[in-house]
């Protein structure tokens, strides 16, 4: 892991990655506020500021991870879009490359 | 299994094959070819006459002419390239089955597949085979014998016997083979998670009983637990090879079961849709009974979902993320809709997954899409969900509509259709 950027894998397959830099300019670290799929916090806790796993990202990548999108989601709105969730559609991707005809959103 | 690409859970016939011949049922001495010049090998090193069978996932490949029947290597090599390339109901026809040509002196039906009703296996039975179940169950009910099957007991030889004991036209001998190639062919639709193990027809011959065709389905939620079979997850599309955006589909369920995400494809292409005058659409319900409530109140307004898909069973955000964004990814859809049942599900996961892809697929707007979009949300969380909306800006959009639990089905359809008429007086977003 990368100093500045925390990472953990999620059970669908794919990636939360936090660039901790901007996390640094953040005032409301709403993604450990969002994290509380079962209405308790799940995977992140607040540590010398900055947001860290609370959890073995092991035990994460087993479906510790709800994968309810609420941390990335939030900080694009209330934090400083420090968070992303990349959730890998190989097949899809393939489709689109070889699709004659590209869909709606693409024209 | 090795021959040919992705497996399906629909069996082509010679993969059904496969497993009969290690099942201990007899099949026909055969092979694959996918070129003529394959073809006449196989045909010489098997001997004449042969049987060459277009590999297509097909019903009626007889009366369709992907069946024929070849005296020597000339004749093999002219129907082969015949064949290679044709279409069957839409199917290209890429591989062949050459195998030896039966000397018949009899087809009968035999069937293993699930009773939903009584929820158990039913092995179904009947004298008269060679034609689909339905249409025999049409000219002749009484012809079909079927005995449910107790799962924990299984499926004996004596059990065997019981099911084919009333045809009147085979002697003990062949009734007791009969008997022991029933059980069998249970214990095959055991072991491989079958929803159908079906041979029609299975023929007598002077050797005895062979399946002379083969049609085994897996249940596709077991594909996970068939890693034998090197099964590829998918949608079961039916009678025709699931598309490339069904196969991507597949994947969202194949070992994440926490909630599901249905996708099919009812009009790849919108052929359908554009012969009778309707909008193609694409559509995500939460429930397949809202789904058929939703889709009569559309078609009436003039909007066809041209797939089906289903979100339910408290699925996680992701799985709408990757599902929205291959409902999106139809090129033909005008539209979308979405609406939930009067869900137990966390309908604000929902959201934030479709919000996402929104949000992906049409950056430049932050996720307000070029298309008019209609989304009721009736259920637990349903007020978080038309929030999450507001939050994002795309509930702003004027080609968006959310509606919460108060709305009826009825009520998106009209929903859509008054978003879809202003969109198309020239009240477009550009994305």
């Amino acid at each position: 892991m990368k100093d500045n950027l925390l990472q953990f894998e999620v059970f669908s397959g794919g990636k939360v990655c936090i660039d901790l830099e901007k996390c640094k300019g953040c005032v409301s670290k709403v993604c450990i506020e969002a994290c509380t799929g079962t209405g308790k916090p799940e995977a992140f806790e607040l540590r010398e500021g900055l947001p860290a796993l609370r959890v073995d990202p092991a035990a994460l990548k087993k479906g510790g991870c709800v994968e309810c999108l609420a941390c990335e989601l939030d900080c694009q709105l209330y934090g400083n879009k420090g968070l992303t969730i990349v959730l890998p559609m190989p097949e899809l991707d393939h489709y689109l490359e070889a699709a004659a005809t590209k869909p709606v959103y693409m024209r | 299994m090795s021959e040919g690409d992705g497996i399906m859970p629909r069996l082509y016939e010679y993969q059904g094959k496969k497993l009969f011949r290690a099942g201990g049922i007899p099949v026909p001495e055969g092979r694959v070819a996918t070129t003529p010049q394959e073809a006449q090998e196989v045909a010489q090193s098997i001997g004449f006459p042969v049987a060459i069978k277009a590999q297509v996932l097909a019903g009626k490949r007889g009366k369709a002419g992907a069946i024929k029947f070849a005296e020597d290597a000339d004749e093999v090599y002219h129907i082969a390239s015949n064949l290679l390339g044709k279409s069957i109901r839409g199917m290209e026809i890429t591989r062949l089955l050459v195998e030896k040509k039966l000397n018949i002196k009899k087809e009968l039906y035999l069937a293993i597949t699930a009773d939903p009703s009584s929820r158990q296996p039913v092995a179904i039975f009947s004298a008269v085979g060679g034609m689909d179940i339905e249409e025999m169950a049409a000219q002749d009910p009484g012809a079909i014998i079927k005995k449910k099957i107790d799962i924990l007991r299984g499926f004996r030889d004596y059990d065997g016997l019981n099911l084919v004991r009333k045809a009147g036209d085979l002697s003990g001998a062949e009734k007791l083979s009969l008997a022991a190639l029933a059980a069998k062919l249970y214990r095959l639709y055991r072991q491989y998670d079958c929803k159908l193990a079906e041979i029609n027809p299975l023929v007598l011959t002077d050797e005895g009983f062979v399946a002379a065709d083969a049609r085994v389905d897996i249940d596709d939620d077991a594909v996970s637990r068939q890693t034998g079979l090197e099964l590829e997850a998918m949608e079961d599309a039916g009678e025709r090879p699931p598309t490339p955006l069904e196969i991507a589909a597949g994947k969202i369920d194949a070992f994440d079961h926490r909630g599901s995400a249905h996708f099919v494809q009812l009009d790849p292409g919108a052929q359908y849709a554009r012969e009778m005058g309707l909008v193609p659409i694409g559509f995500d319900c939460v429930g397949t009974g809202a789904s058929l409530a939703v889709m009569d109140e559309l078609v009436p307004l003039g909007y066809y979902p041209i797939n089906f898909c289903d979100t339910s069973g408290n699925p996680t955000a992701s799985k709408l993320y990757r599902v929205t964004k291959i409902i999106f990814s139809q090129p033909e859809i005008q539209g979308y809709v979405f609406v939930s049942c009067v869900s137990s599900q966390q309908l604000d996961n929902t959201a934030r997954g479709i919000i996402k892809a929104l949000k992906e697929l049409y950056p430049a707007t932050g996720g307000k899409p070029n298309i008019p979009v209609v989304l009721a949300f009736r259920g637990a969380w349903d007020d978080v969900a038309q929030r999450l909306f507001e939050d994002h800006g795309i509930a702003q959009s004027p080609l968006v509509k959310i509606l919460g639990r108060e709305a009826t089905e009825k009520d998106a359809a009209e929903a859509f259709d008054r978003l879809y008429r202003a969109w198309q007086g020239g009240d477009k977003v550009e994305g």
